[in-house]
């Protein structure tokens, strides 16, 4: 029974951990929280649906598909939404407002073109879920949390060995400085935004695969904001850990005390980590010093 | 001679005017889901609605005056709700409203409706929308639908009387009135009549994953698990108790209606759900056929309790004869043998609703809908 329910836990945690990741990542560069992330989720998951019926094809070509995908569309948000901001040297608290009313627009835009339909993707898996010795683990969330890993690793190889990492590395502690050293800071955040859109584009696909597709399926962001929020803003690793921690917290009340108290824990956590704890898990397990932006 | 030119004048623009108001439009407002969660349903409601009023129009509207409809979009959002509903009866004139499919928004509309005074149509299963207290309805709220006890309770029937099913679990959003009220009249119906409860799971609104609790049900090992949940969350609780291995009869109310197997498939299979409609009537047929060639997509069943709450409310105010607020209110009161899509509606004036509720028990079946038939729940 705790086996399962630890099972359970993890396989929240991985959905959690897959939209933190893209949504610590823009945070670390543009220091906001970009809720049109769950936007690009939503919109991705369409692409991916349309394509994999349209072309007849399956798992794999779909997800390059919504990586694709996902990526060029955080870039053009980017580009319209937040981009003139920035070049007017706006306050966050804009971009914050901004990302918000794209999320709203997009979901309302989806409503108004295909209404309130639900769409469920044909079979991409063989099979759902694994069976044995009593214990389930769905196979959907369990590629969630391959993805959430490989994307992990991508990123810290592209963050730790390649120019561009340094790159992004510099503007994440502070965004005059590659300016400054002749790099192109927008090509710069357009590369982070793509990142991001692609790792939306993964959860948009997995998420669609199993939720079904709908308007409001970018609104699971908001647990993806508390585990970034709890990881420690900006934090890519602090993000992931407390996003699997939040999964397991959540599934662990929902099990032993019951589901109706389950999202005011969740939140409690997050309001006493920003009161007592603003570096969250990243600072508490020491994984960034001072500033919780400047390391992983 | 200037004097009386004026008066000509002045004569002419009266006669104009009254001319108009003759012709003036018996305004009906919707206020409907068509953007947030509910909103495959509050589209299929408004189109309903819709084909009733063109029907009416097309037979030369009521009172010698054509109907116009105005629809607002409450986006779920009952407060957006209670803007619509004043908006249309301050601004728009609206001599009758007809209401979102949903219970939430009645209930907050039940209070404001006694001071706006404009009757509302709907079909709210949360009897506390209609009923004020015990013996005292809202005076301005009418629904063509059952209650919620009704459905808990037939369902709770049906599997304990028809299924011979007794270890029963119940899940669902605690956040969700409706839902909520489901399954406390399914629980007290079960233990009233001999069955336990051995497990009751809770969630809120925007949970996507329920595995947490259906490995506290699977535990449990009950015999029926009960789902008393919208689309979105019945869909999703089915597949992942079906992923799980939970393979026992799954009970639920409407939202199990297509396109449920769409859907979820297979995971479908072995539901059994109390519906408000009996797919296989001529008329549903005949509705059905005409909303699919006219909107291209297939009708949910709030389509048709919009077009008979629609028809509830115009027969009302032929009754009345009369586009005023009060009088159709009056007359809505005293709603006999209204033939509707889906029944003979006759309102009980203490209730505000159906008089007699009688549920069809669907069951889905190799990813098919098999009617078992129409089912009253056993009385002590």
């Amino acid at each position: 029974m705790l086996v399962q329910q630890i099972i359970n836990g993890l396989s929240l945690g991985s959905v959690y951990a897959l939209m933190a990741v893209g949504f610590a990542l823009v945070f670390s560069i543009l220091k906001f929280s970009n809720f049109s992330h769950g936007s690009v989720i939503m919109l991705s998951a369409y692409l991916g649906l349309w394509f994999s019926n349209r072309f007849d094809v399956g798992l794999f070509p779909t997800l390059l598909v919504c990586m694709i995908g996902g990526g060029t569309i955080a870039v053009i948000i980017e580009k319209i939404g937040f981009k003139p901001i920035r070049d007017k040297n706006g306050p966050l608290i804009y971009l914050f407002v901004s990302s918000i009313a794209i999320s709203m627009f997009l979901q309302y835009l989806m409503t108004a073109l295909l209404g309130g339909r639900f769409f469920m993707y044909r079979p991409l898996l063989k099979s759902s879920s694994w069976r044995f010795a009593g214990i389930t683990i769905p196979i959907v969330n369990l590629a969630m949390l391959a993805a959430s890993i490989v994307a992990l690793v991508f990123l810290l190889y592209v963050l730790y060995r390649t120019t561009i990492g340094i790159a992004i590395r510099a503007a994440a502690t502070d965004l005059s400085t590659p300016n400054l050293l002749g790099i192109n800071i927008n090509m710069l955040i357009s590369i982070t935004f793509f990142i991001s859109g692609a790792l939306a584009g993964i959860a948009g696909l997995f998420l669609g695969m199993s939720l079904n597709v709908y308007p409001q399926l970018g609104g699971l962001v908001l647990k993806a904001f508390v585990a970034t929020v709890v990881g420690g803003l900006g934090s890519l690793g602090g993000a992931v850990i407390a996003a699997f921690l939040l999964g397991l917290l959540e599934t662990m009340i929902t099990a032993y005390i019951g589901g109706a108290v389950t999202p005011m824990v969740s939140f409690t956590v997050m309001i006493l980590f920003l009161l007592f704890k603003p570096e969250g898990v990243a600072g508490l397990l020491g994984l960034s010093s001072g500033s919780a932006t400047q390391k992983l | 001679m200037k004097k009386s030119l004026v008066i000509v004048v002045v004569a002419l623009m009266l006669l104009a005017g009254m001319q108009v108001s003759a012709a003036e439009p018996i305004v009906v407002g919707a206020i409907v889901d068509l953007s947030a969660a509910t909103a495959l349903w509050g589209q299929s409601q408004a189109r309903g609605i819709e084909m009733a009023i063109e029907e009416y129009n097309a037979a030369g509207g009521l009172l010698g005056r054509p109907l116009e409809l105005k629809v607002y979009d409450f986006k779920m959002d009952v407060q957006e709700g209670i803007t619509a509903y004043q908006r249309l009866a301050n601004q728009d004139k609206a001599s009758v409203i007809l209401g979102a499919p949903v219970s939430n928004l009645l209930l907050a509309l039940a209070p404001i409706a006694d001071q706006v005074k404009v009757p509302i149509v709907g079909e709210p299963s949360d009897q506390r929308a209609t009923t004020k207290s015990p013996g005292q309805p809202w005076p301005y709220i009418f629904a063509s639908q059952a209650t919620c006890v009704d459905y808990g309770e037939t369902a709770a029937s049906y599997a304990i009387y028809e299924l011979g099913l007794t270890q029963l679990a119940v899940i669902n959003n605690k956040g969700n009135a409706w839902a909520d009220e489901i399954a406390e009249a399914f629980i007290a119906y079960a233990k009233e009549h001999g069955a336990t409860i051995v497990s009751r799971e809770a969630f809120n609104w925007g949970d996507t994953d329920f595995r947490s609790q259906l490995s506290n049900i699977q535990r449990a090992q009950p015999e029926a698990i009960f789902v008393p949940e919208y689309l979105q969350e019945a869909s999703q609780i089915t597949r992942q108790a079906r992923e799980m291995g939970m393979d026992m009869v799954i009970l639920g109310p409407n939202s199990y209606t297509p396109p449920m197997v769409e859907l979820i498939g297979s995971a479908a299979d072995n539901v059994y759900f109390v519906n408000n409609v009996a797919f296989d009537l001529p008329q549903i047929k005949e509705f059905t056929a005409r909303y699919v060639e006219k909107y291209g997509i297939e009708p949910t069943v709030n389509a048709y309790f919009g077009y008979d709450n629609a028809v509830i409310a115009l027969e009302a105010i032929r009754r009345a004869d009369s586009a005023n607020s009060q009088e159709i209110r009056d007359a809505l009161e005293k709603t006999e043998n209204v033939q509707g899509l889906i029944f003979n509606y006759t309102f009980d004036p203490v209730t505000h609703r159906t008089d007699e509720f009688i549920a069809t028990v669907i069951k889905i079946e190799n990813g098919e809908y098999v009617t078992v038939g129409q089912y009253k729940p056993v009385k002590k």
